[in-house]
C-alpha cells in the first residue's frame, strides 16, 4: 500500500476502527468533546474495518476486516500507536485521554510492526505491543 | 410544499430555525450602502449552490452596520461566525469549515485528506 502523506497541517490522527456503523456512531458521540478539545492538534476519524482491512492491520489493530480498536498516527514522524482495549466502555474516553497524553510526553514507544495473533494478549513481547498500560 | 431557498427568520422562531437542520447558515446583512461585499447576492448564490445540503436564513431585523455570516453545526454542537466575506472563495472556505464533520468517516472520497498509513518497515505477523 502506498504511504500517503496526508497531514499537511501537521496534525496527528486518531482512528477508530470498527465494522459496525452503529458502533462508530456511538464512538463519535462519546468522543466529540475530546475531538473538539484537541482539534488544534488532532483529527479524529472513524474507519469501517470491513472497507479498509489492510489499514486496520497497518495501524496495529488485530482482526482485519472485523478489527475494533483505536490507533494514533503521526504521519510526520511515520509513527503508529495502537491502543490497548480499555477495561470498560465507561473508561474508554478517559483511557484515550491518558493514551494521547502519554504519547505526547514520549512515554509510549511507537508500534514496531509486530502483530500479535491474540488480541487479548496484554503481555508484550520485547515491549513491542501495547506496553503503555 | 417546497422549502424556500432562504427563510426569513424573526425573533420568535430564530431558535427553532437554527435547530431545524444539521447545518444552518444565517446571514445578517448590512444596509445596502454598507454592503460593500455584496453579501446579499453571495448568500443567494451560496444557498442555491448548497440548497440540498444546508438550510439558509436571514433575520428580519434592522440593518446591521456590517455584514455577518453565522453557521450552526447542530451535529457537532458548534457555531462559527465570520465577517470575511469579500470573495466567493472566502465564503466557501467558511462553509467547509462549518459543515465538515468534527469526526469524519473515512471514505474513498476523502482518503487524500484523512488517510495516513505508515507501515513500520519491520511489520510482520507472529
Amino acid at each position: 500500500m502506498t504511504v500517503v502523506d496526508q497531514d499537511k497541517s501537521g496534525k496527528s490522527l486518531v482512528y477508530y476502527f470498527s465494522p459496525s456503523a452503529g458502533d462508530r456512531d456511538k464512538w463519535k458521540a462519546s468522543n466529540r468533546p475530546l475531538a473538539r478539545a484537541y482539534a488544534q492538534y488532532l483529527t479524529f476519524v472513524t474507519v469501517d474495518s470491513a472497507a479498509y482491512p489492510e489499514m486496520v492491520t497497518g495501524m496495529g489493530i488485530a482482526g482485519g476486516a472485523t478489527g475494533v480498536g483505536v490507533s494514533v498516527s503521526n504521519p510526520r514522524m511515520g509513527q503508529v500507536f495502537p491502543m490497548a482495549k480499555p477495561v470498560s466502555e465507561a473508561a474508554a474516553v478517559g483511557a484515550l485521554v491518558q493514551f494521547i497524553t502519554k504519547i505526547s510526553q514520549g512515554l509510549i514507544q511507537p508500534w514496531g510492526g509486530v502483530m500479535q495473533q491474540s488480541q487479548e494478549d496484554s503481555k508484550s513481547k520485547d515491549g513491542e505491543l501495547r506496553d503503555e498500560l | 410544499m417546497t422549502r424556500p431557498l432562504i427563510t426569513e427568520v424573526d425573533g420568535g422562531n430564530s431558535n427553532s430555525f437554527i435547530a431545524s437542520d444539521d447545518v444552518v447558515f444565517v446571514a445578517q446583512l448590512a444596509a445596502a450602502s454598507n454592503d460593500e461585499t455584496k453579501l446579499g447576492e453571495r448568500f443567494h448564490e451560496m444557498a442555491a449552490h448548497h440548497k440540498d445540503q444546508f438550510t439558509f436564513g436571514i433575520p428580519i431585523s434592522d440593518d446591521v452596520e456590517k455584514n455577518l455570516l453565522q453557521c450552526y453545526n447542530n451535529i457537532d454542537g458548534a457555531s462559527f461566525r465570520t465577517t470575511e466575506l469579500d470573495t466567493f472563495a472566502s465564503i466557501e472556505t467558511f462553509v467547509k469549515k462549518c459543515s465538515d464533520p468534527l469526526i469524519p468517516e473515512l471514505t474513498r472520497r476523502n482518503e487524500m485528506e484523512y488517510l495516513s498509513v505508515c507501515f513500520p518497515s519491520s511489520m510482520r505477523l507472529e
